[in-house]
């Protein structure tokens, strides 16, 4: 046993990574699987510019930009949460999760209308390679977003039911962890299709 | 052993390994049926000799995981099987079923034995792995299900892990995607679609799951490590292998009439199959490097490493090798798929069941590891085995990296036989290193009964 | 926590740029674009994320992944 391990753990202290290390290698794992995606798209429009660009025309901009305030906003609420649990208020952080869940929630249904509305006018991921881009990454993303909001909701009701303290409360971290993954890929993915051409 | 009734995994792996030894014996026929083509025609013709070995594999492999699961989720759960009898009589109709398949086989034309077994009723048979015959079909059925009662009661009552959930979640994905194999659409494109759920999800998808349960519990057991560290493994690894490998499918679907947007998708995921394998390997070289006592039975331990190296090289990276979608348009069919499916068949399946029994059977047979000569005697055929896969792998690459140069890249491409006369030499190589790894099969079987002091912890 | 609501803002104005640069001249776009998006990402990993105050040998892994499909991304934008 080291001296360290023996001293108080206090605030300044420097951490390891937040939450359960577990978590982070499968982070790794899905920025890499983005990433890579990315790169795909950015080289596959590099080779046919025209098609991509007039493709992007149709998409709607102004909801890929709302989705985005969506996700950061739900983000940071959630660095709230951790910080309510840091100071054991486990009601409080449980009510910030659940506001997270919500803006969530409300990314689903844009996204879906979205989606809707492409579907409505014959567009599907066999269209063109574009499309095929963005039905396929979106819906890969939307996933992801059930995925956090499942983890979340899970993280949220053992906070309620004051499952975590200050002193213990690497579950609300990492779950947290996982969902500003998931806002940080919507943060690249929205500007690289909605916009930059 | 724990549970009286966890003895009933004895007679499963008693099975497998014969079965194991059977397939080895057709591999070597058809082995040599590559370069001396009428060899033991027509008694038994190429395409039969190759239906029994695949089949065979399967068969066992399917063996050696029901015996693992009746040895592990008895212990896992802390109680005893929910029905030892049922799980006894299973064992023989599946034992009886399979061996009448394979008699079906070889006795009796294909063609006969189809209209033989009702396949005018539902037509399933005739497709690559799942030649099967329709009342077998429906024995793997019975067989799963009547298992899948017997252990989901058994976890139920009893104590609930990581491990035997994972198990126990493998075993119903591996039922519920058998059951594709009676849906046999008229259309091509929609058949092959349907039967990559079955062979693909199967191997790449759910057998993962039973294939990390396995390592884990075995690991727990040789190594001490404690079981939150392994289950937080365990974990990370099957979540990777699911997302790789279900969306990884798309690697099947490049080039049979599916989507284009397959090439992307396949590519891309199939990409990251390696990891969960490679994490695999990490994960059971750190678990026996913080090992908390010596097992003494240090051959359960070699296999366990070796799973974990030959997998990751096997199904990893051999896999990776041919499934980006350019290079898969000129490797397609050729001998590199033949390599990849004999490294990560043995890396992966052959060698985890091979571990479980590894550690397993002395333990069923009344002691804690074998005697030191026993032990020496399977690390031996483990590695004759390994190694002769190692080098059955890359003749057979060499094989095929000149086969698709011949055929489909060269400027007067060659035909499919002429070329396969160019590559003879790499055949025969590769049928001589299949005798070194009957050799290490057979001295795997004799180390069964040899004697000797029981080898003790250190 | 005052630190974490000023980024939050400071997010919300740069996606709100980001989305009007859309309408303006191409040849400043892409690298407006690029650099607000990087500077966004880069935020969410020290301050969200709080990578910035951890330990780990594995923290540079996100920044890392950061910079490449950002730089990978303005790469291909020189390709045409």
């Amino acid at each position: 046993m080291t001296i360290a391990a023996t001293l108080p753990a206090s605030p300044d202290q420097p951490r390891t990574l937040p939450g359960d290390l577990a978590i982070w290698f499968f982070i790794f794992a899905e920025l890499l699987v983005f990433g890579v995606f990315f790169l795909a798209y950015a080289f596959a429009r590099a080779r046919n510019v025209e098609l991509f660009d007039a493709s992007q025309l149709q998409l709607d901009r102004i909801s890929g930009a709302i989705n985005t305030a969506l996700l950061i906003s739900s983000s940071y609420f959630v660095v709230r949460a951790v910080d309510r649990i840091r100071h054991g208020a486990s009601r409080a952080c449980a009510g910030w999760l659940v506001a997270a869940m919500a803006l969530g929630g409300a990314f689903l249904v844009l996204k879906l209308t979205e989606f809707a509305g492409k579907f409505a006018a014959g567009i599907t991921m066999s269209t063109n390679t574009f499309f095929m881009f963005y039905i396929g990454l979106g819906f890969f993303h939307f996933m992801h977003v059930v995925l956090g909001m499942i983890i979340l909701g899970w993280v949220a009701h053992k906070a309620w039911r004051g499952g975590y303290s200050a002193a213990d409360h690497a579950g609300v971290e990492t779950g947290a962890s996982y969902w500003h993954m998931v806002d940080l890929v919507w943060i690249v993915l929205f500007p690289l299709i909605y916009v930059m051409h | 052993m724990k549970y009286q009734s966890q003895a009933v995994a004895k007679p499963y792996f008693i099975a497998a390994i014969g079965l194991f030894l059977g397939q080895i014996l057709f591999g070597l026929i058809m082995g040599l049926q590559y370069v001396v083509g009428d060899y033991l025609f027509p008694a038994i013709p190429f395409n039969v000799a190759r239906m029994v070995h695949t089949n065979l594999l399967i068969v066992w492999l399917l063996f050696g995981f029901m015996g693992a699961a009746y040895y592990l989720i008895p212990e896992e759960s802390e109680r005893e099987l929910y029905s030892p009898k049922l799980a006894l009589a299973m064992f023989w109709i599946f034992l009886v079923a399979g061996a009448a398949t394979i008699l079906g086989y070889l006795l009796v034309p294909y063609a006969t034995l189809a209209e033989m077994t009702g396949n005018d009723i539902l037509a399933t048979m005739g497709r690559e792995f799942l030649e099967q015959p329709l009342p077998t079909k429906v024995g793997i059925v019975i067989v799963a299900l009547a298992m899948l009662f017997n252990l989901s009661m058994t976890v139920l009552k009893g104590r609930k892990t990581a491990i035997n959930l994972v198990m126990l979640l493998g075993l119903w994905g591996l039922a519920i995607f058998f059951l594709f194999s009676f849906y046999n659409p008229a259309n091509l494109v929609k058949d092959k679609f349907y039967w990559w759920w079955v062979v693909h999800l199967w191997v790449e998808g759910v057998w993962e799951l039973i294939m990390g349960a396995m390592l884990a519990f075995v690991l727990i057991k040789v190594t001490g490590v404690d079981r939150e560290v392994i289950e937080k493994w365990l974990y990370i690894i099957i979540a990777m292998a699911l997302i790789s490998g279900l969306i990884g499918t798309g690697h099947h679907y490049y080039w049979i009439g599916t989507p284009e947007y397959w090439q992307w998708w396949g590519s891309v995921f199939s990409a990251m199959e390696p990891i969960p394998f490679f994490m695999m390997t990490l994960f059971a070289f750190n678990m026996v490097n913080r090992r908390r006592r010596e097992h003494p039975n240090q051959a359960a331990v070699l296999w366990a490493l070796g799973t974990g190296v030959m997998a990751f090289l096997g199904a990893g990276v051999w896999g990776f090798l041919h499934t980006l979608a350019p290079v898969n348009f000129y490797t397609h069919g050729s001998q590199i798929t033949a390599a990849h499916g004999h490294m990560a068949f043995y890396g992966a399946y052959a060698m985890v069941v091979l571990t479980m029994i590894s550690y397993t059977m002395p333990i069923l047979r009344g002691r804690e590891a074998n005697s030191r000569k026993a032990q020496v005697m399977e690390m031996w055929a483990f590695w004759l085995m390994t190694i002769a896969m190692v080098f059955i792998t890359l003749f057979l690459t060499a094989a095929g990296i000149l086969q698709i140069w011949l055929q489909r890249i060269a400027a007067e491409p060659m035909g499919f036989m002429a070329a396969q006369d160019q590559v003879a030499l790499f055949y025969w190589m590769r049928e001589i290193t299949g005798l070194v790894f009957f050799t290490g099969l057979t001295l795997y079987i004799v180390s069964f009964f040899v004697k000797g002091e029981e080898a003790r912890a250190s | 926590m005052k630190l974490a609501t000023a980024l939050w803002v400071f997010l919300l104005i740069l996606t709100a740029l980001t989305t009007q640069a859309a309408v303006v001249a191409a040849g400043f776009l892409v690298p407006f674009v690029l650099v607000t998006t990087y500077i966004k990402g880069q935020v969410v990993i020290d301050h969200f994320m709080g990578l910035r105050h951890a330990t780990s040998r594995l923290r540079w892994i996100v920044p890392a992944w950061l910079l490449v499909v950002i730089g990978g991304i303005a790469y291909t934008f020189t390709l045409s």
